[in-house]
């Protein structure tokens, strides 16, 4: 091969090697653009899980609006009892103020189930005699000042003199735990 | 002419012998060719490279949607999460409360259903623990007899209770009077709140 020819192949080779040059940098340049579909890709389906998210939000608030609002009424009562000694020291103070005698007077706590905002009872037993007006007044005081407790059982025989009933009388007030993990249930 | 232009390449290079057959007249091409190569390459270059940065932009760009999307996703997940909660917490609660009826009235509304004649011996309601809007009621009166009884279921059910599986027996003895009569109490309830 002579020098003309040599200079020649030289000249091709710089040729190659630019068009190798260019091919690698528009080869970057095409993996980056499938990188950016991918990117807007991911973002329009994130759009689309975010839009129906805040769809599935928004039908959850406007289903459940009745009874977030009936729970929102009743938290008050609810909460005035969040803990069995709460609920004992309300009880006492209740038939203290009545003034009437308790034949016998128990209290005890039960435990019910742990993902039900329910979560706890304290369970009353109260066993008196007296004036049946008082007794039927003392009644429905308590149920109106404790309107989330729940009679669980009532029992009214004749008493010993007059217009004396005895009265056993079994309540149920309920211990609201506000971090009920019902998601569990 | 010709002889000048030789007699001046004379001057300027020295006759010598063509030591290397000329190279085809096609490749006289090979330097044009060259020369446009390399200025299209840095042309091209310079234009993949600036497309190059404008797509990494790009691409940033919309992973950082991306990311912003995700997170009101979440937060909305979360919030679902919540009111999902509170729901649950809800339905507890309406269901203790729609069993939690203030009984009150209705053993008032028994005793004043009671007549001069009649008497309560023993009055007993007791709620079932697995049905809470479900009363057990027990009722023993003397005097009055059957006519008594159905004034007292009339002024029960004025309260809005059906009465269910009811029982009732008259007291044992030829001058018995009294009168026991159990029966399963049930609330007739118009709101349908709890259904949402």
């Amino acid at each position: 091969m002579n020098a003309k020819a040599m200079a020649c192949v030289f000249l091709g080779i710089l040729i190659g090697g630019a068009c190798y040059g260019t091919l690698t940098v528009h080869k970057k340049l095409a993996a980056m653009k499938e990188e950016e579909s991918k990117a807007k890709s991911a973002y329009e389906d994130a759009e689309s899980a975010r839009k129906n998210a805040e769809s599935k939000l928004a039908n959850m608030r406007r289903d459940t609006q009745g009874k977030r609002d009936y729970l929102k009424e009743w938290l008050p009562y609810l909460q005035e009892t969040k803990s069995a000694g709460d609920g004992e020291r309300l009880m006492v103070a209740r038939v203290r103020e009545s003034g009437l005698t308790a034949l016998s007077e128990s209290y005890r706590s039960m435990g019910g189930n742990k993902n039900n905002a329910i979560s706890n009872i304290l369970q009353g037993k109260l066993v008196f005699v007296a004036d049946y007006a008082k007794t039927m007044d003392w009644l429905g005081k308590i149920e109106t000042s404790l309107p989330a407790s729940r009679v669980a059982s009532f029992k009214v025989s004749k008493g010993s003199s007059g217009n004396d009933i005895r009265t056993e009388l079994v309540i149920d007030v309920p211990m609201y735990a506000a971090n009920a993990d019902a998601a569990k249930k | 002419m010709e002889k000048n232009t030789a007699r001046i390449c004379h001057d300027l290079k020295s006759d010598r012998v063509d030591i290397a057959q000329p190279l085809p007249s096609y490749l006289l091409f090979l330097p044009i060719l060259f020369y446009s190569a390399i200025a299209g390459a840095v042309g091209l270059s310079l234009y993949f490279f600036l497309e190059l940065k404008n797509a990494e932009a790009a691409r940033d760009e919309w992973t950082t949607k991306k990311m912003s999307q995700q997170g009101l996703k979440a937060k909305a997940d979360q919030e679902y999460k919540a009111v999902a909660s509170e729901s649950r917490r809800a339905d507890d609660v309406v269901e203790w409360v729609e069993g939690a009826d203030s009984i009150q009235p209705l053993i008032l509304a028994v005793t004043r259903s009671m007549e001069a004649k009649s008497t309560i011996t023993n009055l007993q309601l007791t709620r079932d623990r697995q049905n809470p809007d479900q009363l057990r009621f027990v009722l023993k009166f003397q005097g009055g007899g059957m006519l008594q009884l159905d004034r007292t279921k009339e002024a029960i059910n004025g309260l809005g209770y059906r009465m269910y599986s009811a029982v009732h027996t008259r007291g044992q003895g030829k001058n018995s009077r009294a009168i026991d009569y159990q029966a399963t109490l049930i609330r007739q309830r118009d709101s349908n709140f709890a259904q949402n």
